[in-house]
């Protein structure tokens, strides 16, 4: 499923904002309720790393792939 | 259990526009011997296996076994270098959490190209899932197969 970030905005409200394109092929980690990106970067040890020094001691460290994925190449 | 997909900001593959993309991603937790990690990984119904990066056997402590058998092979026909561990998964969701031991396999390679991914042997085996497209989320309902552990098990 694709589909334009207005249609997105209205479909789903209470969900929130896309990853954005920045983060493309970084990791990053997210706070306990996944509604704050606290760091971010390309090794993955030194972004979960980052996350706990800014106090979050179960950071949830996310993957984003670069662009469509169609497995693991 | 349902899980909302995650939504990522990207480019269209044929016009380049920014589209939102939404990919069937579920929180698990790692466990090694020097800790936990939370991570979300991605169903995928055309793994056989479940992969993840070396960087994360690595940062848990989890002890690698050196894969005797065929590399696999991923889309496009590259071949991916696998060890594997059985290793304390847990699937983490605001009404119950899932624990159980699983044969998990760990591809080494280029940080730029790690990916997580909950395949067949070690996750889907073990579950009922419906991948909801018109509402852009999965539902997961453990089956018999599951091979819980108790809350406080290593």
């Amino acid at each position: 499923m694709q589909m334009k970030l207005d249609e997105y905005i209205t479909r789903f409200p209470e969900r929130g904002e896309p990853v954005p394109m920045e983060f493309a092929g970084q990791w990053l980690a997210w706070n306990e309720n996944r509604s704050e990106i606290l760091s971010h970067g390309t090794d993955m040890d030194s972004v979960r790393h980052q996350a706990i020094a800014r106090g979050c001691e179960c950071p949830i460290l996310q993957k984003v792939p670069r662009g469509p994925f169609v497995g693991g190449a | 259990m349902r899980f909302d997909y995650t939504a990522i900001l990207s480019s269209s593959p044929d016009t380049g526009e920014p589209m939102v993309i939404f990919r069937p991603e579920v929180q698990i937790k790692v466990h090694g011997s020097k800790g936990s990690g939370d991570f979300l990984a991605l169903v995928d119904t055309g793994a056989d296996n479940t992969i993840l990066p070396e960087s994360i056997a690595h940062d848990l402590g989890i002890t690698l076994i050196a894969g005797k058998g065929p590399a696999a092979t991923a889309f496009g026909g590259q071949e991916i270098t696998l060890s594997y561990a059985d290793v304390k998964l847990e699937l983490v969701h605001p009404d119950e959490t899932l624990r159980w031991l699983a044969r998990v396999y760990f591809a080494a390679g280029d940080a730029d190209k790690e990916t997580l991914i909950l395949g067949h042997q070690g996750f889907l085996d073990y579950f009922t899932a419906i991948f909801m497209g018109e509402d852009c989320a999965l539902d997961l309902q453990a089956n018999a197969y599951l091979p819980r552990i108790a809350d406080k098990s290593a």
